[in-house]
Order: C-alpha cells, then sequence, then structure tokens
C-alpha cells in the first residue's frame, strides 16, 4: 500500500516536470491559489462553507472511476483496496478540511472527513445501456461530452441562481453566469487527439470559426434562462451582468485560441499562466486574443492543408 | 493516383522510413505488410498528413486528406460518447449530412451506447463504418482484421471488395496473409524502413514463403522445444 501511494506521488511529480517545471515550485503555486480562492468563497458567499465542502467531496468524484478502481481491486485485498480509497479521498479533501480548521466551522471538519471516507465506499455502477441524452447533439464533440460529465454544475449554476431571486441577491445571481462560463470553458481544457481535426475538410480560420461559433452558441442557450430571469429581476444591474458576460465570452473565446495556438500539443505552463492572468487583467485579453487567433491559425494550417 | 518519392522520416536520429517510393493507382487494393516496427503505421500517418516527413507525396486530389478515411489501429475515443454521436462526428467534420445510420449500420453495433463501452472489435467496427460514411476516395486501413470476429472479417473483406467496384482505392496494412491473398491488386514489403520486394497475385505464395523463411529462419531449433 505504501508502494502505491509513493508511486502516485512519483506519478504526479513526473507530470508537473513534463511541464518543465520544478514540483515544488507547481505545490506552493497550488497552495497559494487554492488560498486565494478559498478566501474569496468565504469573503463573496453567503453559505461559504456548504459550497465548499460540496466542492471538497466533489474532487474525489474522480477517484471513482470504474476502471481504475477495478484495477486496483485486482492488485489489492478488499481490506487494502478499501483502506486505500479512504486514504485517497481524505487526501485529496485535506487541504478543504485545513481551511475549514482555519475558518473554525467546527461542525464541517467533523462531517467532511466522515463523508470522504463515506464517499469512498460509493462505486460508480456500469449502467449498462443507460446513455445520458444531451440537448448538444447537433453539433460534436466538446459540449456533448462536457455536458454529460458536468451537467450537475449546470443545475448548481441554476440553483444559484434561484438562491439569488429568493434572497433578492444580485451578486448570487450574476455568480451563476460566472459558474457557466467556467464550465463551458472546461470544455475546451484537454487537447484532443490529432485525428479529430485532421478529418475536417475546412481551412484552418473555418475550423476555428466553427469551433468558437458553437461554443458561443451553445453557452448562450445554457446562460438565457438565467440571462432572462436576471433581466426580470434584477433590471438595474443588467449593466453589471453584461460586463461579467463580455468578460466571459471573451475568456471562452481565449481558451479556444489558447488551445489551438499549441495544437497538437498540450497546454504548457506559460499558456496556462497567461490565461490564469486574464482574471487578475482583462484587458490582456485583448492582446492575447489575436496574439493566439494568429498562432492557431498556423498551427492548424499544418494539419488541415 | 497518389506517388510518393522520396519519402524519408526520422524520429531524432532514428530513421523510420528510408526513401520510400510507391505509387497508388485508382480502383486498386494494396497489401503493405512488414513486421512490427518495420515503419507501416508511420508510413501511413505520412500519407495522412498526421505527421511531418521529407520527400513528396502528389496526388490528383487536392487536399489530399480531404478525400482519406483512416482507420487507425487503435482509435482514440471521448469518454461518454456514443456511437451514432461519433459517426455524426466524423460525417459532420466532412459536411456529410446523413442521418440514417441506423439503417447503414451493418455490423449491428449498439449505436446509443458509449462508445468506451464497446470491444476493441466493435469500435474497428464502428470507426469503419464512420470513414465509409464520410464517402471517401481513398481508404487507409491499419490492421482492419484486428479483434474482429469471423463474420465481421467476412463483410470487411467483402466491403473491400466493393469499394475497389466503385473505383476507390484502398491500402491495407494486415498480418493476416490469407486475407490479404484474398482481396489485393498488389503486396507490398516493408522492411526496416524500405519497400523490399512488390509481389503481384501470382507472386503473393512465393511472398510469403520467403517471409516465414526470413522471420523464423532456424528460430524455432533456439527455441529447444521438447
Amino acid at each position: 500500500m505504501q508502494y502505491y501511494f509513493s508511486l502516485q506521488f512519483k506519478i504526479l511529480n513526473r507530470h508537473i516536470r513534463d511541464l518543465a517545471i520544478h514540483p515544488l515550485i507547481v505545490y506552493l503555486l497550488a497552495g497559494g491559489s487554492f488560498i486565494v480562492i478559498s478566501n474569496s468563497i468565504f469573503k463573496q458567499l453567503e453559505y461559504a462553507s456548504i459550497v465548499y465542502v460540496v466542492l471538497a467531496l466533489s474532487s474525489t468524484i474522480g477517484l471513482q472511476d470504474t476502471s481504475r478502481n477495478l484495477f486496483l481491486k485486482s492488485c489489492y485485498t478488499t481490506k487494502i483496496y478499501q483502506k486505500i480509497r479512504m486514504i485517497e479521498n481524505l487526501i485529496v479533501v485535506s487541504p478543504f478540511w485545513l481551511f475549514l480548521l482555519y475558518k473554525a466551522e467546527w461542525l464541517w471538519v467533523g462531517v467532511l472527513p466522515t463523508l470522504a471516507i463515506l464517499f469512498s465506499f460509493l462505486q460508480l455502477k456500469n449502467r449498462g445501456n443507460f446513455t445520458m441524452p444531451t440537448p448538444f447533439y447537433k453539433y460534436p464533440f466538446e459540449f456533448i461530452v462536457g455536458f454529460r460529465n458536468t451537467f450537475y454544475l449546470f443545475f448548481v449554476a441554476y440553483g444559484l441562481l434561484v438562491a439569488g431571486i429568493l434572497s433578492k441577491n444580485p451578486n448570487l445571481a450574476i455568480f451563476a453566469v460566472i459558474v457557466v462560463f467556467l464550465v463551458s470553458l472546461t470544455f475546451y481544457m484537454n487537447t484532443e487527439d490529432k485525428f479529430y481535426v485532421w478529418t475536417y475538410s475546412l481551412s484552418a480560420k473555418q475550423f476555428l470559426f466553427r469551433k468558437i461559433g458553437v461554443a458561443l452558441f451553445y453557452t448562450t442557450c445554457i446562460l438565457l434562462p438565467i440571462f432572462i430571469s436576471l433581466i426580470i429581476f434584477f433590471p438595474k444591474e443588467w449593466w453589471m451582468m453584461g460586463i461579467f458576460m463580455l468578460w466571459g465570452y471573451l475568456l471562452l473565446l481565449a481558451a479556444i485560441l489558447m488551445k489551438y495556438s499549441v495544437f497538437p500539443e498540450k497546454v504548457m505552463i506559460k499558456e496556462s499562466l497567461l490565461f490564469a492572468l486574464n482574471f487578475q487583467a482583462p484587458p490582456l485579453l485583448f492582446i492575447l486574443i489575436p496574439y493566439w487567433y494568429f498562432q492557431a491559425i498556423k498551427k492548424l494550417d499544418n494539419i488541415l492543408k | 493516383m497518389i506517388t510518393i518519392e522520396n519519402l524519408t522520416k526520422s524520429y531524432g536520429k532514428h530513421q523510420i522510413l528510408k526513401n520510400i517510393h510507391i505509387a497508388f493507382e485508382k480502383g486498386k487494393i494494396y497489401g503493405i505488410v512488414g513486421e512490427n516496427g518495420a515503419g507501416k503505421t508511420t508510413l501511413f500517418k505520412c500519407i495522412t498528413g498526421l505527421e511531418d516527413f521529407e520527400g513528396s507525396i502528389e496526388s490528383s486530389l487536392n487536399p489530399l486528406k480531404n478525400y482519406m478515411g483512416y482507420l487507425q489501429t487503435e482509435s482514440y475515443f471521448f469518454s461518454k460518447m456514443t456511437g451514432k454521436e461519433y459517426i455524426h462526428l466524423l460525417c459532420d467534420a466532412r459536411n456529410i449530412q446523413n442521418t440514417d445510420f441506423e439503417k447503414r449500420n451493418i455490423f449491428d453495433l449498439p449505436l446509443n451506447q458509449y462508445v468506451t463501452s464497446y470491444s476493441t472489435g466493435m469500435k474497428k467496427k464502428l470507426t469503419f463504418t464512420a470513414i465509409l460514411m464520410q464517402e471517401n476516395e481513398i481508404f487507409i486501413l491499419d490492421e482492419p482484421f484486428n479483434g474482429v470476429d469471423i463474420q465481421s472479417n467476412m463483410m470487411i473483406v467483402e466491403i473491400i471488395k466493393k469499394l475497389k467496384m466503385l473505383g476507390k482505392t484502398v491500402l491495407i496494412s494486415s498480418h493476416i496473409f490469407s486475407t490479404l491473398h484474398e482481396i489485393c491488386d498488389e503486396i507490398h514489403l516493408l522492411r526496416e524502413g524500405t519497400f523490399v520486394k512488390k509481389a503481384l497475385p501470382h507472386e503473393f505464395k512465393a511472398l510469403e514463403s520467403e517471409m516465414r523463411d526470413f522471420t523464423v529462419g532456424n528460430l524455432l531449433e533456439r527455441l529447444d522445444l521438447k
């Protein structure tokens, strides 16, 4: 069991080193970002501790992958397997737990590890022939795959909107817009196999415009109920909503262009840092978007010519 | 239809393909054989344009890749994507508006299930179906019979024959010599990155014997089986 965890640590470090950066720097950056984000959650949200615990438990879902756990079961006895799963879950939620401790949220300090252990007993069952329907069938593939993986987060966004309307808190409703954009952004974070670009009979420009068009169209479809509700219930806040929506669309556009600006390679630390800077300095988008656009055209030309 | 001249491909200092010269004509089936690591997949990737190379590939079809269907040895599939959506994606990429996937699903694949739940053979049949629906002119099939059941194997052979009748060009790499024997117009032997032999149908048997002698040689004696 000890070897399993040391191997996981080695693998993680190898992934980080592949990004041409020392693991210690990444751990420090990740720790710092975690503290900043956690602080802002507790500053901005009324029921921050609940949101925080949900976030912590959501981060353990990846460890419930069926094929991964089948492999572990085939390697270890049932007892050791269960121990590994419990420890893994506790490791994943530990940063959240430490922050709750710092915030003196005593109830959640007790509840979070208990739930994490209980979650380790959960198994994502093979649902046989069940295929989750998706409204995004027409234009493959990012939203088809993304929606099936993260559909519950859209419900979280709509839940935030309802909570915002009920508590007459426009910030909560605007936060719902941000959640939708952030979730849509994640659909474009993974680099697809080169074959899925190669197979298109489009020019680089046509390909990019199609990808961007689909992303903007589907995101707008998801945002529409939020947008209409905000106009009805918080008409005075339209300008703030407009700013956030514009920023969201630009971020989405930048994410797509960034991905293809290095394609077929994966997005590396340099691009990620530049992208992250946009959260602090949004005007940077007006420089990065054209820059990444021309880079993307160059990269895609090599494949689509 | 496709003329390859002086094609060379290296990974670092390691040369995988060396000065390849070959031409593929319309309406013919070409078999590419060679041991593992001979460069078959790399050659296919160069022809498709998925790998950079030195040399030239000329074709009357322009751009060549838009007329090509490529069945990879191991295709990549997204998680939580159904078979139907996969075919839709590949057809959409070529602006083919065809929604009658069920009717054309001759391998009887569970198109509404996630592809990740398919067996190796089913995945192969799905990709093959998808590239057929793309209405390509050239088909590059890298190990199309691997993991496929005998009935589907027969079906694939018949489809390839039909493609030839329709004037399409098919390039196949396979280790199943008997199948290649049945369908190919030419078989080319790739050894250490170079084409060392071309065989026409009446020479297929001799080629197979030569390959067996070269590969097996006296290796069985070294095994010292008792």
